[in-house]
């Protein structure tokens, strides 16, 4: 048996003068289990907002969790719907956006991720990211041609090499993780999403007390002070999550 | 006819072109009719226009070379980049190095004058804190005794104004495959990805002649290097290299 036993959320813009580009979708029941996601429209090109949006009301339509094999066709759908942004206005043709979702169901978490949004399972008292950036940082890394040192010197840590679009190619991770390796002793499971925004924040000094990482409403009253306290650098959006795994 | 400002322009011929403009060999007549000479004058498409990142693109590109005064890049003369169908006018290319490296009536001492000119140009555009992000023989042409570099199409200011925050964007390689360093596949451009491309010309430059291939393998392979920071880490150091091969080659 899988129950939400506690969900907390935020989505605020960078500035009051400003659209917020992220979008977000709260838990909602789907065969079993339930879906989730944040989605951060790429600033850089007009639509971000509407791309954002985009993706996430057709996350929130879909009726039963993708296989994995139905996963590329579900995202490249999405990009299609992206390039009809282009009719409304002929700026559009290059609106974009990130997508992160979590599917939390009996036997396990799936996660479909494109861009640099991330998702965190807590794991005894830290949150790991299960998620790898599509980041121009992250594919040098990986290609070896840069050290993660040079790296930090450099600029271009907010450059996507994929994102939902018309115009570029996709690329996205998708995961599965097994239920029994992921719960804690009681049987909690704790998931976290953020957008660039609040992770930036939260990555830190990834720490708040055991109660506080235990507890989606405290973890996120706790999270949004820090960013607001420190003021914001982009815009910010938190989905945290606990469920309750009977056997 | 075309008035532009206080001059009047002829096109005699198309030249090609790219996304977001055409380019035409033209005429160009002052206001009392005398001919100032042939020039080539690259005008923005009216599809590209209407789309204002496109129009962004095309003004910085005028501007981007308009800044680079030197005697191994195309010169802007005139221009009207603020008007609605922006254009510039400039320097006449008489055949590209591609074109001359094919036909195959490319001397080794004119091979020699055309790497230092690329050089040199190249020295001058990293200096304004540039980067061409799109050298290649089609890109460079001979005008008069001088070899120069064209094409601003892909130019990138590598100084950022310290008033815009960097709003997340999406990295793109852009450029011509073979030209392209391993980095700039993933969008990240900086003079190495340009010094790499400068390696690949010059592969091309000794393409039917042998003993230039071997007098410049150790360049070529040490510009193409996989990792950037095993490149030269600037064009001066290439042609501190280049210039004893260029002076025997010169003498001999």
């Amino acid at each position: 048996m899988l129950e939400l036993t506690n969900v907390a959320a935020f989505t605020h813009s960078k500035s009051s003068n400003k659209t917020n580009e992220d979008s977000i979708l709260l838990p909602l029941k789907l065969n079993g289990g339930y879906i989730f996601a944040i989605a951060d429209g790429v600033g850089s090109y007009p639509g971000a907002k509407l791309a954002s949006e985009l993706a996430i009301e057709y996350i929130s339509k879909i009726e039963k969790i993708p296989t994995e094999s139905e996963i590329e066709p579900l995202l490249l759908k999405i990009k299609n719907k992206l390039s009809g942004l282009e009719l409304i206005n002929p700026e559009f043709f290059q609106a974009a956006t990130t997508l992160t979702v979590g599917v939390v169901e009996e036997t396990g978490v799936h996660i479909i991720h494109v861009g640099d949004s991330r998702l965190y399972i807590k794991s005894e008292q830290k949150l790991t990211c299960h998620t790898k950036d599509h980041t121009q940082h992250q594919k040098l890394l990986e290609a070896g041609l840069y050290t993660e040192r040079q790296l930090k010197k450099m600029p271009g840590k907010n450059i996507l090499v994929t994102a939902l679009s018309k115009s570029i190619n996709l690329e996205y991770q998708y995961s599965f993780l097994m239920m029994k390796d992921i719960i804690d002793e009681q049987g909690n499971l704790v998931v976290n999403i953020m957008s660039d925004g609040a992770y930036e924040f939260w990555e830190k000094r990834p720490k708040f007390s055991l109660n506080t990482m235990n507890n989606p409403t405290a973890f996120s009253t706790s999270l949004l002070k820090r960013i607001e306290k420190n003021g914001p650098i982009d815009d910010y959006s938190l989905i945290s999550t606990k469920f309750k795994i009977g056997i | 006819m075309l008035v532009r400002g206080s001059y009047k322009i002829v096109p005699i011929e198309d030249m090609g072109g790219g996304s977001f403009g055409f380019v035409q060999k033209v005429e160009l007549y002052n206001q009392k009719d005398h001919l100032c000479g042939l020039f080539a004058m690259k005008t923005m498409k009216s599809n590209a226009r209407e789309i204002e990142s496109f129009r962004k693109r095309f003004v910085r590109e005028g501007h981007l070379q308009a800044k680079c005064s030197h005697p191994n890049i195309v010169q802007i003369y005139i221009c009207d980049l603020e008007s609605v169908e922006p254009w510039f006018v400039m320097e006449l290319g008489e055949i590209d190095v591609e074109k001359l490296i094919i036909n195959g009536k490319f001397p080794n001492k004119e091979r020699l004058k055309c790497i230092l000119d690329l050089l040199l140009g190249m020295i001058h555009i990293h200096q304004q804190k540039l980067l061409h992000r799109d050298i290649k023989p089609s890109n460079m042409v001979k005008v008069g005794d001088k070899y120069k570099i064209a094409d601003f199409g892909l130019v990138k200011d590598t100084v950022s104004s310290p008033e815009t925050t960097p709003l997340t964007a999406i990295g793109q390689g852009m450029g011509t495959p073979g030209f392209l360093a391993p980095e700039a596949v993933f969008g990240h451009f900086s003079d190495q990805s340009d010094i790499y491309a400068i390696g690949t010309f010059l592969e091309y430059m000794c393409y039917l002649d042998d003993e230039l291939a071997r007098k410049l393998a150790p360049i070529i392979n040490k510009c193409r290097a996989h990792v950037p920071s095993d490149r030269y880490q600037s064009v001066n150091q290439i042609l501190k290299i280049f210039l004893p091969i260029y002076e025997e080659g010169m003498n001999a």
